[in-house]
């Protein structure tokens, strides 16, 4: 059982992740609530990888995420009773064109650092030490508590803190981080924003 | 819906507690919590593949501070420099934009009390100093320099070793280059005393043409005073030697009797002679004869010592 879910875990990291930007990034586009779309994405990944335990990894993974997404938002919208002004078949369209690199070509090594830099800068000066020292010079947790004169269990609250922002910035590549707001208004009709956008 | 912020929040805990690795309950424990729900597996595969992959930033390690970013070092306000005087550690440090790399120093290290020995900085190019009591250590170091001035008290560095830029250290009227080391230095009114543990560190008299260069690898010990430079090699390092350059015969004497059951004394009136030299440091003979040959004194041997005046 052990063995499954480890292969099944690199599978996911491999495949699925590295779609987050694409994914982020359409499910924004469709879906009107900021708020929500953490919880979207959350929702995609627990059934692709569930799918993927119980049925077999799918051949064509980016193909059956966006499948995924799909039924989420049309559920959520019949739930909510949200007034699309676009159709299904628009979001199905959108599903099967790649607009942009591949994660492979997004991964390239100066992107990938650039993007680093930006998301530390997004840090308050205290978690972005933390993260500088444990990652670009090497140090230890510990360490890192001696040099800085605080409690180790800080400097991993600080790492906590860290972390939740180096993953949100993979989704923006302007540069902009998506606080996790919990206000959000549910109304019985929300307005689409200019209707379904590539 | 699932509660997102939730499952982050507790999946962020767990990569950060992976982050210094777990005990056995708590992997117990995190094992439990992976297994729960598949959500909690999810949230946390790509927060612990964010965090790895931030990894690519230790890469970048001049790059980083190229940027403008603020300075590394914490900076201490007036109550936290009150709840630090137990440890009294002080660091100040100036904004980016005010520190200019070349003249200015950008941070100043002091520690008063120093409570424990284990404490040590890290310096932002990844070098560690572990300072003395009573100790002021003004450091300014950047992508492209990194040069130290010790003011007062003594330092021990381990140097995060770069071809390109070299790691200075000013102390008194000396300036002590890293080569690829680990070494500490300490300074008092007389002069001072340089220790290489690891690697080698040249050693230079400031201000002063035609002086040569002093050269210490590991296990050697280096003391100077004024224009004096007394080089100690330890008997256990590979050439098991003793120089010395323009060393006063007293102190000369001083180093030698630490190595030797049979003492070395030196009249007053012989103590200030200049020497140079090198041998063996438990060759007393040949440094009878060194002193015999080049340099107006006399020489007594007794069986318990040698006595040296004028």
């Amino acid at each position: 059982m052990h063995d499954v879910n480890e292969s099944l875990d690199a599978w996911f990291v491999r495949e699925i992740l590295p779609l987050e930007p694409t994914l982020t990034r359409f499910l924004r586009r469709n879906w009107t609530d900021e708020a929500e779309v953490a919880d979207l994405r959350q929702e995609a990944y627990v059934k692709v990888y569930e799918a993927a335990a119980q049925h077999g990894k799918p051949g064509a993974p980016k193909a059956f995420l966006f499948k995924v997404v799909k039924n989420i938002l049309v559920d959520r919208q019949h739930k909510d009773k949200v007034i699309p002004i676009g159709s299904l078949s628009d979001l199905e369209e959108f599903a099967s064109v790649s607009d942009e690199a591949s994660p492979e070509q997004y991964a390239a090594a100066r992107q990938e650092i650039t993007r680093l830099q930006q998301a530390l800068d997004t840090l308050s000066d205290r978690v972005r030490e933390v993260v500088i020292l444990r990652k670009v010079y090497g140090m230890s947790q510990r360490d890192v508590a001696r040099n800085l004169g605080i409690r180790e269990n800080t400097v991993e609250q600080h790492v906590a803190k860290g972390v939740r922002v180096l993953a949100q910035h993979v989704e923006d590549k302007r540069g902009k981080v998506v606080s996790q707001s919990k206000r959000y208004v549910r109304s019985h009709t929300r307005i689409a924003k200019q209707g379904l956008q590539t | 819906m699932m509660d997102i912020d939730r499952i982050e929040d507790e999946a962020a805990q767990w990569v950060a507690r992976q982050d210094r690795s777990l005990d056995l309950r708590e992997r117990i424990s995190f094992e439990r919590w992976l297994k729960s729900s598949t959500a909690n597996r999810v949230a946390y595969l790509r927060l612990k593949t964010a965090w790895d992959g931030a990894n690519k930033l230790s890469e970048t390690k001049l790059d980083v501070r190229a940027a403008s970013w603020r300075p590394i070092a914490a900076k201490v306000g007036l109550a936290a420099f009150t709840a630090l005087a137990a440890c009294a550690v002080l660091v100040f440090s100036l904004p980016a934009h005010l520190r200019d790399e070349q003249k200015s120093p950008a941070v100043i290290w002091a520690a008063a009390n120093f409570a424990s020995k284990h404490r040590s900085l890290a310096l932002s190019d990844g070098t560690r100093v572990y300072l003395g009591s009573s100790t002021t250590l003004r450091t300014a170091v950047s992508g492209s320099t990194r040069s130290v001035t010790l003011e007062r008290g003594n330092a021990y560095f381990e140097v995060k070793h770069d071809d390109k830029h070299p790691f200075v250290v000013f102390a008194g009227n000396r300036k002590i280059t890293d080569l690829g080391t680990k070494f500490s230095v300490a300074l008092d009114r007389s002069g001072i005393q340089v220790k290489v543990r690891e690697g080698s560190v040249q050693i230079e008299l400031l201000h002063a043409s035609n002086s040569t260069p002093v050269v210490a690898g590991a296990g050697d010990v280096v003391i100077t005073k004024a224009e004096e430079t007394l080089l100690e090699m330890s008997p256990s390092s590979a050439a098991g030697r003793v120089s010395f350059d323009n060393a006063s015969l007293g102190d000369v004497a001083s180093e030698l009797n630490k190595y030797n059951r049979k003492k070395i004394y030196v009249a007053e009136t012989a103590a200030d002679i200049k020497i140079g030299g090198s041998f063996q440091p438990d060759n007393m003979d040949g440094f009878e004869s060194l002193l015999r040959r080049g340099f107006d004194v006399k020489v007594h041997e007794t069986p318990d010592g040698i006595y040296i005046s004028r």
